[in-house]
Parts: C-alpha cells; structure tokens; sequence
C-alpha cells in the first residue's frame, strides 16, 4: 500500500533504560494499548482503548489491608494481614505469605504514601521496613538505612501509627515490621495502605 | 478542541479531552495546571452530632477552596466531607479529649454512633491512641478516593479536652 504504514507496534523512543520508552500497539483482542518499556519488554501499561472503544486508563495503585494474621513463620517480625480491602494498579505487588509475611514490591519509579497502625498485647513498637534483610529483628534494632519509619504503641490494645512520603525505585521492597508483639485482644485495628501518589 | 496530554515521568495522561467513552472509576482526573487545588482545613473541636453521636464537629474554617470536595457541618449529623472527583487525598487530624481514647478517619461508614475502634474494619481507614487528657495525637491517612465518598473523622467517643483548639483536620487533593 504506497504512501501507507501498517505496523503492529511502535517505540517512542530509544533510550538506554527502558523505562523512559513507549510502546503504541496493537492487540489481537482488538485493543489498543500504549505501555511503558521497550517492543516485545513493556513493564507498565498506562492505558487501553478496549474492543468497543472505551479508553481506560490503568487504575492508581493503592493497595489497603486490615486485621492482623499473625507474623511469617520464618520472617518472624513480618506482620501478615487477614482482608484486602483494595487492590489496584500496576505499580505495587503485595504478597502474602505464612512463611515470609507481607512484601510490598514497588514496580514503578515513583512516591508513594504510606500508613500503618497496629496493637499488641502489651506495649510495644512497629514500623515500615525497605529492603530490609533482619527479619528475625526487631524493627527498633534493624538496620537504620533499613527502616522508613517506626513508631510505638503505648499499651494493650491502643493503637500506634507510623506512614511515610517518598520515592522508591523499582524493585524496593517494603514490609510491615513489628517487634514480634503477640496481637492485642482486637486484631481488626491493624490497617495498611500504601499508595502511588506522583 | 484538541485533547491534551501531559503526565508524570513523560507519561501522558489526560487533562482535558473531547473523548466521550471513558472508564475512569479507578483513576486519578488530574486537575488542569489553572485549577484551584481542593483543600478543607479547619479547627477547634466543637463536639459531636446530636444524632451521629461519634462523628466530629469543628467551629472554624480555615480554608475550603477547590471543587474536589465538599465540606458540610451539621449539628445532628457532624461534619462530612463528600468526595466529588476521583484521586489521591491526603488527610491530616489532630485531636486531644479529657480522657485517654481513641479516634480516627473513617470511610463511607454507616456505623456514625458507634466507636471507631468498633465499626467494620473496612470502613475505618487509621486509627490513633489519644494517651490522656489533652494529650495530642495525629492520625494521618493518604490514598486514593472516588468520587462520591464520604470521609468522617470518627471519635469514640469522648469529650473534648480543655483545649478544643489543638483539634484539628485538614483534607487535601494531592493528585
């Protein structure tokens, strides 16, 4: 077809770290999708023209949890949690595991907020953990670089709160880190978010 | 008129477009460059609803500028802030009472004369330990909220401290 392109998929840009390239393409379910990343390696979608033409972008990632489960039997200091209350986006994988406890993988460059409060059943400390490796430790004697932020609660049953602002790069993992407390008498006081905020 | 595109990191996204079909129920609508960024901060604790007995009141407005949220007090029902536009909000409280209690932020709860250490757990987005009388304490939340709502800061409650003044709440559309 003289004077006509047909192309599959196009890069916009060639840098050196895929995430400052992106992909318009194509779909074989009739959408349409511009992603973050290299042809053929795209991390991110950002947003999709669907098969009857609505336009989506790809919902703000937050992920919010409640009621502590317990700690990971082998990360012992790790909280777990019972309810996902939300879920979404890309840019934040949460797992949770009876061994490992809680991880909040950040995929994506940017800010992000988060919040944490939790009770014991006695007086005792949390805190938010970045890439830690200490976790058998107590949060109030892990690694300073290691921690985001950390707090106290005062007594049985009374709540503490910590949250951090800032960037995380890629690949940054974030944990909920206790002292390994034994939960207080209402568990369902225990709640998380964590945002991508710019 | 033309659609346009702008965004963090390089990526677009869009401010202001002609496109007709749209799924934004759990997307950010970022404000153009030339809006008023929302906000609604007052103070001064001014009790609870006659009726919603555990939901907060306040005497003063500091500032309520920006469409994104709507800020209303009532003397049975206390005071309510009803999200209009999708997005990333940030909430700040201060509060203190005459006894240790807690308090916090709570979500589209129904549960307005219950404590907010007793409502369901999804409704309730933080809570905070007040650890005696007209002790401080800040309870903070920051994350994504849709448009229709509602955010109440949520006592248990108990009455305020001696010095209502160090009563506080600050709601801000961040994104």
């Amino acid at each position: 077809m003289a004077g006509n392109l047909t192309i599959d998929q196009i890069q916009l840009g060639n840098n050196a770290d895929p995430t400052r390239n992106f992909v318009l393409r194509t779909n074989a379910d009739g959408t349409m999708t511009i992603a973050r990343g290299n042809v053929g390696a795209t991390t991110q979608d950002i947003m999709v023209v669907n098969a009857a033409g609505v336009l989506t972008l790809v919902p703000q990632s937050m992920t919010r949890l409640n009621t502590a489960n317990g700690y990971g039997s082998t990360n012992t200091v790790i909280r777990r949690f019972t309810n996902v209350v939300t879920d979404q986006g890309t840019d934040i994988t949460y797992a949770d595991s009876a061994t490992l406890g809680a991880t909040f993988t950040i995929n994506t460059n940017g800010v992000y907020a988060i919040n944490y409060n939790d009770q014991f059943n006695a007086a005792s400390d949390l805190g938010l953990s970045l890439n830690s490796t200490q976790l058998t430790t107590a949060i109030t004697s892990v690694s300073v670089a290691n921690i985001l932020a950390s707090s106290s609660s005062i007594a049985t049953g009374r709540a503490g709160s910590c949250s951090f602002v800032g960037y995380l790069p890629s690949g940054s993992v974030v944990r909920p880190h206790t002292s390994a407390a034994t939960t207080g008498g209402s568990p369902n006081l225990c709640q998380f978010t964590i945002t991508r905020v710019a | 008129m033309p659609t346009t595109v702008s965004g963090t990191d390089g990526v677009d996204k869009i401010k202001s477009s002609t496109i007709e079909s749209t799924d934004f129920s759990t997307t950010a609508q970022l404000p153009l460059a030339n809006t008023v960024y929302s906000m609604v901060r007052l103070h001064t604790g001014n009790g609870y609803g006659s009726t919603n007995t555990a939901i907060r009141r306040y005497t003063t407005v500091v500032t309520n500028q920006g469409s994104d949220i709507t800020y209303a007090d009532s003397a049975t029902l206390g005071a309510t802030f009803t999200i209009n536009t999708n997005g990333i909000y940030a909430i700040s409280c201060c509060d203190s009472f005459n006894t240790s209690t807690q308090y916090g932020i709570s979500l589209n709860s129904t549960q307005l004369t219950t404590g907010i250490t007793s409502i369901t757990a999804a409704d309730r987005l933080i809570n905070v330990n007040c650890t005696g009388e007209s002790i401080r304490s800040y309870a903070g939340w920051t994350g994504f909220l849709a448009a229709g709502d509602v955010i109440r800061g949520h006592g248990n409650p108990t009455p305020n401290s001696a010095n209502p003044g160090l009563t506080s709440i600050t709601i801000t559309r961040i994104a």
